[in-house]
């Protein structure tokens, strides 16, 4: 089965999205992915939560 | 270019206080400037003239008898049109609120009439404020009065263009990836985004939850400081919002002039991402200027932030996957009432993976840890505002350094960090490049608002004289001379 093309992802939350937009998705999904390859994993790894949340209410941050 | 307002928004309330203008004669002057300006430069979306002319009356009578509200008393300002105002129409430059009355004013808004102030209009902005050029489909493009053939910036360029031009004294702003910043430096003005959670956004449409920041637009440092004092503080009805007073950085900025008041400046410089790719005459500029504060005393500390790299990952990732989670349901009923850029913007925030986006989270993480170890050793950090100079209306696609990049990403790049971790920043005009002029940004620690503005009122103060269209304080002033 083909990969979903970025037109696929963005269609299947916004199903009238026209063909005209598929360039500009697409090269915004390989800047996205150029963005990401760059990234260092180190910074990714961490077992300490990024985004946390108090379950009292007082912040609501999730 | 139109000629430059010759009074600030404090030598306006000095004039006030010293009963040689009036609040009626100060809103008229403002007035004028937009009925002789505004139709080529669009900066608002909505002029309130025979409302704002009632408020500037009450306010007169109110100094006739003894009373003040507060500082910003009888002064006209003007509110970007994302920001609710009861009863009149907020359109967030968007088609589909062309006619959207709110019952309830923005949190900002509320403590502006608190104050006093006189609200002469709602200003033009990007729509929805997705964007940072203020090229809008629905009210027109607003352009740069330094160079009409020339954006703005934006998101909010209205009011900054409002403030450049002298139809309000000062403005409110939003920005949630340099929308007070960018067009504070394409103008020529000082734009400052305060802390994460320092000013309510309460009734401000919102962007990205977790980026977005209301701020002001101000002719001078002391201005940009009475304003944010005005509109600063806890607002319970926002989650977000720190259970702080209002910052008192108007009375605390102290006289940079006065060498008896003059504090040490410890300046942070970081080469490898704001200072890198940067257009040559802006970075000479911003050298210089450094320059020019070291020879007054201040120290440069070079440091590293070794993941704002990453940060533009983060930046894209959070901004357009909140905005998408914003517009959702909306932009599934009506997306042919959004317009271009905007409709693919939305299209885009459904690309990234979850894991994208909590990934994002832990990269901010990151960034806020390196900050924050950074401004153990200094007292704020000082970039180029923009790396790019101000692009032509219509020009998506700029050229810097011998190759070509796309105008917003390079726009957004050195201002997106500050929003990325809710740090205080501000952008003041530090000289001249191609023709425009050019921002230099300071950013400071977490509640920093005030090293920001004592480091931006250093830079004022030494690159004053270089800047075109000195304003100078007017003996008398009176309607015609605003």
């Amino acid at each position: 089965m083909p990969e979903p093309t970025p037109l696929d992802v963005v269609r299947s939350r916004f199903p009238r999205t026209p063909d005209a937009d598929a360039p500009a998705l697409r090269a915004h999904a390989e800047h996205l992915a150029r963005l990401r390859d760059s990234l260092p994993e180190d910074g990714l790894q961490g077992t300490e939560p990024a985004a946390t949340f108090d379950p009292r209410g007082t912040d609501s941050h999730a | 270019m139109p000629e430059r307002p010759t009074l600030s928004l404090t030598e306006a309330r000095a004039a006030l206080d010293r009963q040689e203008t009036t609040s009626r004669d100060l809103t008229d002057a403002c007035l004028a400037r937009v009925h002789e300006l505004d139709a080529d430069l669009r900066a608002f979306i909505t002029v309130d003239a025979d409302g704002a002319r009632q408020r500037a009356d009450r306010a007169d009578e109110q100094l006739r008898r003894g009373e003040r509200q507060g500082p910003l008393h009888g002064l006209p300002l003007a509110i970007k049109d994302n920001l609710a105002v009861a009863g009149q129409v907020t359109t967030m430059g968007s088609a589909i609120f062309r006619d959207h009355v709110p019952t309830q004013s923005a949190g900002v808004v509320e403590r502006l009439a608190e104050q006093g102030a006189v609200s002469v209009g709602k200003t033009a902005l990007h729509e929805f404020a997705l964007g940072v050029t203020t090229e809008n489909p629905h009210y027109g493009i607003c352009r740069n009065p330094v160079d009409r053939e020339r954006t703005p910036g934006g998101s909010s360029g209205g009011s900054a263009v409002a403030v450049t031009t002298g139809m309000a004294l000062g403005a409110i702003g939003s920005d949630t990836s340099g929308s007070i910043r960018i067009p504070a430096a394409a103008c020529g003005i000082v734009g400052l985004k305060p802390t994460y959670g320092r000013v309510s956004t309460h009734g401000c449409y919102p962007e990205s939850w977790s980026l977005d920041h209301v701020g002001v637009l101000a002719q001078t440092v002391q201005d940009a400081a009475v304003m944010l004092d005005a509109i600063s503080g806890h607002d319970p009805r926002v989650p977000s919002s720190l259970d702080l007073l209002p910052t008192t950085t108007a009375r605390d900025l102290p006289d940079e002039q006065d060498p008896q008041q003059a504090l040490p400046l410890r300046i942070g410089i970081e080469e490898s991402f704001f200072f890198h790719d940067v257009d040559p005459e802006i970075e000479t500029e911003v050298r210089s200027t450094l320059d020019a504060l070291v020879a007054d005393g201040a120290q440069l500390v070079p440091l590293t932030l070794p993941s704002l790299g990453a940060s533009i990952f983060a930046l894209t990732v959070i901004d357009t996957a909140e905005t998408t989670a914003v517009h959702e349901a909306q932009f599934r009923r009506r997306p042919q009432d959004y317009g271009e850029d905007v409709r693919l913007l939305l299209e885009c925030g459904a690309i990234p993976s979850a894991v994208d986006y909590v990934q994002s989270q832990q990269i901010r993480a990151q960034v806020r840890r390196e900050f924050q170890e950074a401004f153990a050793g200094v007292d704020v950090i000082v970039a180029p505002t923009l790396p790019i100079q101000t692009p032509r209306i219509g020009e998506a696609t700029v050229h810097l350094n011998g190759r070509e990049a796309d105008r917003d990403q390079e726009l957004m790049r050195l201002v997106g960090p500050a929003n990325l971790v809710g740090l205080p920043s501000i952008s003041v005009p530090c000289g001249q490049a191609h023709g425009m002029p050019v921002g230099l940004q300071v950013i400071g620690p977490a509640l920093g608002e005030l090293a920001v503005l004592r480091a931006a009122a250093r830079v004022e103060g030494l690159v004053g004289e270089r800047l075109p269209a000195q304003r100078r304080p007017l003996p008398h002033i009176t309607a015609d001379d605003v």
